[in-house]
């Protein structure tokens, strides 16, 4: 049984104008358990709404979401969320931030210390929990996004261009520190991306959006071992197979 | 290295009072000492005013004015902000208002207030209120428009409680411009108070300020205006910049001030 499965999606928004604007239209697709699954389309085609429903921060028109084949309950779901910005709270330190997270799904205060020392470990931020974030570089800062978004011990990773605003170098590191972290914790991830690179690299398989309104065009699995290299052939070759179906070049 | 830039910071400021003092002594040499003393009489003149205790009766009035003024245009002003910050027909409802609000003279005021309440506290008091009011209103409003909604949307995703939300999302967002209003709001509560009491009330700095104008006591005008305003310093320093610096440490350390 898949752990996610979404079916007929719809989603319009009005606009200022009083026009509706269709942003999804009738999105189809699953997630197995574990699996690392990328969302690609173009910027603003809708990927971002699927997960903003997934959330509960946004209601859809219409459609159906399963976790463990159940209907699911936007209130109940643990849903660890990563953004494009870091979105921490300043005026928090590091540990606080995490701690914002477990109290928010209320998780008993006896089991705050273990959890988040496990996971400002795991991201490396061991000596830093103390520090407010704005010390912490963009690239830091990312990283405790990610540690707040397992924290909770999500039923589902969400996570939306979370390397996008990093330079290069900082995303490819934290690229691979991502796989390394999914390897040791399991989760299914559901991340969206409009870089093809990134997909090819991280994915087990990838759902392709077409533009706005967005519907599910195709699927690929990602049939290359881990560690994979960003220059291997094969990596290389899908990776213009999906340029090519995205229409772009 | 921070406690060595703070401590020059330190003599720098003290370097600028001296100066001032200095200015103020070589020109005082060239003039009429009922025109402009020199520092030494009107300090000697403060002391006075302070060791006989008349001072502080003043004071004691003047002070009360500003806080119970001041207390109800800030519980007032920071829910009508908030609200025209959360509210399109709640901001075009008032946004006429406080811009009027904040072009009205403190003088005009101060006048309608003595008019209305006659010769009582009230008239400080209500000139107080309607003249910080706007002002308070307009930083709240502010602060509430710039809120990041990403982050209410990131505490949201996390399925934290309405109260986790404003607690620890909301309110620490608001309090720069929480100070910011407090400080703007008692700079202008205690311009009115001081016009309120010259105008009618028969006690109050002002009213002493006013006093020493009608025996042409230029001692006496300088004294209880400088007194008066190292009160005002200490309250800045001693007060809202030590709250403020408690509350808002999380921001990278820039340069003192």
């Amino acid at each position: 049984m898949p752990k996610i499965q979404i079916a007929n999606l719809t989603k319009s928004f009005s606009r200022q104008d009083g026009s509706t604007l269709r942003v999804l239209d009738g999105v189809t697709f699953h997630a197995e358990e574990n699996e690392f699954c990328c969302l690609l389309g173009v910027s603003g085609c809708g990927k971002s709404t699927v997960l903003n429903i997934l959330a509960g921060l946004v209601p859809p028109d219409a459609g159906e979401i399963r976790l463990d084949g159940q209907g699911l309950d936007t209130h109940r779901t643990r849903v660890g969320y990563v953004f494009q910005r870091p979105r921490l709270l300043n005026w928090r330190t590091i540990r606080q931030n995490m701690e914002f997270a477990l109290k928010a799904h209320g998780v008993p205060h006896g089991e705050w210390g273990a959890r988040v020392d496990h996971y400002i470990q795991l991201v490396g931020l061991q000596q830093f929990d103390r520090e407010f974030p704005l010390a912490l570089s963009g690239g830091m800062q990312q990283r405790v996004a990610i540690a707040r978004a397992l924290v909770i011990d999500p039923d589902v990773l969400l996570m939306d261009e979370p390397f996008s605003n990093l330079d290069e170098l900082t995303a490819r590191g934290l690229r691979r520190e991502l796989l390394r972290i999914w390897r040791e914790e399991r989760k299914t991830v559901l991340f969206v991306t409009h870089n093809a690179l990134e997909a090819v690299y991280l994915a087990d398989r990838i759902v392709l959006f077409t533009n706005r309104p967005a519907r599910v065009m195709r699927e690929l699995v990602v049939d290359v071992p881990r560690e994979r290299e960003l220059e291997d052939p094969r990596l290389i070759k899908l990776q213009k197979e999906i340029v090519a179906a995205l229409g772009l070049q | 290295m921070k406690q060595e830039r703070e401590a020059r910071a330190y003599v720098v400021r003290f370097s600028s009072l001296l100066a001032i003092l200095l200015v103020w002594w070589v020109v005082s040499l060239f003039f009429p000492p009922n025109f402009i003393p020199g520092p030494h009489r009107v300090l000697a003149e403060v002391w006075k005013i302070l060791s006989s205790g008349e001072f502080f009766f003043h004071m004691a009035h003047t002070l009360k004015r500003v806080i119970v003024g001041f207390v109800w245009a800030f519980l007032v002003s920071v829910v009508i902000g908030m609200l025209m910050g959360v509210n399109r027909v709640v901001e075009q409802f008032f946004e006429v208002e406080v811009l009027v609000g904040l072009t009205i003279p403190g003088l005009a005021w101060a006048m309608i207030a003595l008019m209305w309440f006659g010769i009582r506290d009230m008239a400080a008091i209500f000139a107080i209120f309607i003249i910080v009011l706007p002002m308070i209103t307009v930083n709240m409003w502010e602060g509430t428009k710039a809120l990041d909604r990403e982050l209410i949307e990131m505490a949201v995703a996390f399925k934290a409680s309405r109260r986790m939300v404003v607690r620890d999302v909301v309110i620490p967002q608001l309090v720069p411009y929480l100070f910011a209003a407090t400080r703007f709001g008692f700079a202008l509560a205690w311009k009115v108070v001081v016009l309120s009491e010259m105008l009618g009330l028969s006690n109050g700095i002002g009213f002493m300020v006013n006093y020493s104008f009608g025996l042409f006591n230029m001692d006496g005008v300088l004294a209880w205006t400088l007194a008066f305003t190292m009160i005002m310093i200490v309250m800045e320093y001693g007060l809202v910049k030590v709250m403020e610096r408690r509350v808002t440490r999380w921001r990278p350390a820039m340069t003192v001030w």
